[in-house]
């Protein structure tokens, strides 16, 4: 291990940052918006006919969107607890096709209009929660209120993807533009604003290791196939492919190309991960299948410690120093 | 290195001028320790104007202290599980005193001055058993020890003098082993409690959480100049649980447990880095440096707001709200009802903001 990162350290020339600026406009700002455009066709595709097979495809669209920035987690889509909202999940406990069914058993006509439905508990609300309307066989038979839930659902998921693109365009692209400027209290220096980037990629990626990948690996003796990430749809796979893509985007732009150790890392671990041929990760079951699913898991890890190693190292950051750190 | 000669020097100019004050640091009304560019680490004395007034360069990573009530002379303890603290003259620039913890006893890494500043009181914890200890120093004969008295629990974290003058100590409940990983021991067992002291060890009043939060470590304190104790928590239960992580005590009554709207209750990550009140106001706030946010919440436990800010932890009172600081540099200060930056630093700030 001490060997690898002294190798990056060596090989690396500093990257470049082209930064902040480059991100906005080409990761960020595109991404939010194809999220708010695919939100906006599932919402109105559900108005119209609100069958789970008449949904599912825009619900499939709107969550190939959402992978594209869910790892940015600040700014806007952190505003009143949104990036919750919208993504429910892991959920240990099951709240969520609990808080669906209280719903469904009491017809509840909180739902009737958005400002209820934005009072209903954040497990019942967006993309997690309309796959299990939309492919678990327990809410099959939900008839007339299931189909009003469906589209109140995707109405507020709507309604937010909206109001974070909008923010993004009125004023937080600008707030990261012009970070470290006089008169800008959300980035205090132009460092804090790639400190930000930085931070989400690197915690995006931990996310892949940690939620997608290891949660549901469990243990040899005990697997969790069950834990794989929206495996109802068939989504656990092209998730971790998705979110790689982002992440390795995100890295690409934020170095303006300048970290081969990085880019080498995220490909292949994309490469791994879209040859698993494994769409609801059941091979973790299999001890033949099990192995390459580690071996993606490492492969993620790989691409971490390259993030580290490689563009922290040249921007002389690491993973937060009070946060790593327990106190 | 410093030698005897020049400690008994410094201690007989300190005796002899009792008019040294903070004013002779340059006022600064924070303390914080920092890591360099370098990595060396560094205290610095800064203004709520994000003035820097003095750098004091230190030997390692600190983890809190305690500013002198009236004298610049400031506590900082080693880094857990630590057995040394310094006694640095901040006027001077040095160390003027190195306090080594007893045989068998660490540092828990937080301490404070009785209200005359004459005796020091410092977290300690048993090596063997995780049972906490308060040790006492008497400022006038160079800080020698003078004494020790049982914290009320086990692993005790912060504690802090309160508006009476007495000590409020922060069991953190938990046993942890000397290992570099500080291994949890007792997460099963565990049973914090926050205790009242009299300075001479009485315990005056003991509070315990309810049975189903008892994996909430108490670790970081504040003191509202009403009395009211507001005390920060980690949680080391089960992840999918999201439990208060603020809670407010007034003396014999039952705590208020501080709840955050469910959609924001997971940014805090189940841990609390530390706490404090305002200045002149009835408003509270926890930063959480996992979650990059703050919570704030007014006297009677409602929610305010949970503004963000990457890697903050340190929190202290400002005169209209709030002085943060965080792993990257910055200082910030949320007043009426947003975050405005105040200095960005080339250093990463570490845990805790000390007000002087």
């Amino acid at each position: 291990m001490k060997s690898a990162l002294s190798l990056i350290a060596a090989l690396a020339a500093s990257p470049a940052f082209a930064g902040v600026e480059e991100v906005v406009d080409a990761h960020i700002l595109p991404g939010y918006a194809a999220f708010e455009a695919s939100a906006a066709g599932l919402r109105k595709i559900a108005a119209a006919d609100c069958t789970p097979d008449a949904v599912r495809p825009a619900w499939n669209d709107t969550f190939d969107a959402w992978m594209a920035v869910s790892h940015l987690k600040f700014g806007p889509i952190e505003q009143d607890g949104a990036s919750v909202i919208v993504a429910f999940w892991p959920d240990e406990r099951s709240a969520t096709p609990k808080a669906l069914a209280r719903l469904i058993a009491d017809q509840d006509p909180i739902i009737d209009t958005a400002t209820g439905t934005a009072q209903i508990s954040v497990a019942a609300r967006g993309i997690y929660a309309l796959e299990y309307l939309l492919y678990d066989p327990q809410f099959d038979q939900a008839g007339d209120y299931g189909c009003a839930l469906t589209q109140a659902l995707t109405a507020d998921l709507a309604t937010i993807a909206a109001r974070v693109d909008q923010d993004w365009q009125d004023g937080y692209a600008e707030t990261m533009r012009t970070a470290g400027a006089a008169g800008n209290q959300t980035y205090l220096s132009d460092k804090e604003a790639t400190q930000a980037l930085f931070t989400a990629l690197l915690a995006g990626l931990d996310f892949d290791v940690e939620q997608r990948l290891t949660r549901p690996l469990g243990t040899f003796d005990r697997p969790r196939p069950n834990r794989a990430e929206a495996w109802r749809s068939g989504r656990s796979q092209r998730n971790i492919v998705l979110s790689l893509q982002a992440l390795a985007d995100l890295a690409w732009h934020l170095t303006d190309g300048t970290a081969p150790i990085t880019d080498a890392a995220m490909t292949r671990a994309i490469e791994l991960a879209e040859g698993l041929d494994d769409p609801i990760l059941a091979g973790v079951d299999d001890p033949s299948k099990r192995l390459k699913i580690e071996i993606v898991q490492q492969a993620v890890t790989t691409a971490y410690d390259a993030v580290l190693g490689e563009i922290g190292a040249s921007l002389g950051v690491s993973a937060g120093f009070n946060s790593a750190d327990g106190d | 290195m410093t030698t005897r000669r020049g400690f008994l020097a410094s201690l007989a100019a300190a005796v002899a001028i009792p008019s040294v004050t903070w004013a002779d640091a340059g006022s600064p009304d924070y303390l914080a320790a920092a890591r360099e560019p370098d990595g060396s680490f560094a205290l610095y004395g800064v203004t709520a104007q994000g003035q820097q007034r003095f750098r004091i360069p230190l030997p390692g990573r600190g983890h809190a202290g305690a500013g002198h009530p009236v004298r610049p002379e400031a506590v900082t303890f080693a880094r857990r599980p630590g057995t040394y603290a310094l006694v640095i003259d901040c006027a001077q620039g040095h160390v003027i005193r190195t306090l080594t913890a007893p045989e068998g006893h660490h540092f828990s890494g937080h301490g404070a001055f009785s209200a005359d500043g004459e005796l020091l009181f410092t977290g300690e914890i048993d090596n063997a058993t995780g049972s906490g200890w308060i040790g006492q120093w008497t400022r006038a004969g160079g800080y020698r020890r003078s004494g020790q008295f049982a914290s009320g629990g086990i692993g005790p974290h912060e504690i802090l003098r309160r508006p009476d003058g007495g000590l409020v100590v922060a069991n953190g409940g938990i046993i942890a082993a000397l290992d570099d990983d500080r291994t949890k021991l007792n997460l099963d067992t565990m049973r914090p409690n926050l205790t009242y002291l009299a300075l001479d060890g009485t315990v005056e009043e003991q509070v315990e959480l309810s049975p189903d939060l008892h994996w909430n470590s108490i670790r970081h304190l504040a003191a509202h100049a009403d009395g009211t104790i507001a005390f920060a928590m980690q949680w080391e239960g089960a992840a999918a649980v999201t439990p208060p992580l603020l809670g407010l005590h007034r003396r014999g009554q039952a705590p208020v447990m501080c709840t955050l709207p469910d959609a924001m209750a997971t940014r805090m990550q189940n841990y609390g880095g530390s706490v404090a009140f305002e200045a002149a106001g009835d408003r509270v706030a926890i930063t959480s440096p996992k979650g990059g946010v703050l919570a704030i919440f007014d006297l009677d436990g409602t929610f305010i707001d949970m503004p963000v800010r990457a890697d903050v932890c340190g929190v202290g009172a400002a005169p209209d709200g709030f002085m943060l600081t965080d792993g990257f540099g910055g200082m910030a200060r949320f007043g009426a009802n947003a975050l405005a930056g105040v200095a960005a630093f080339d250093v990463a700030w570490d845990n805790h903001l000390i007000t002087i």
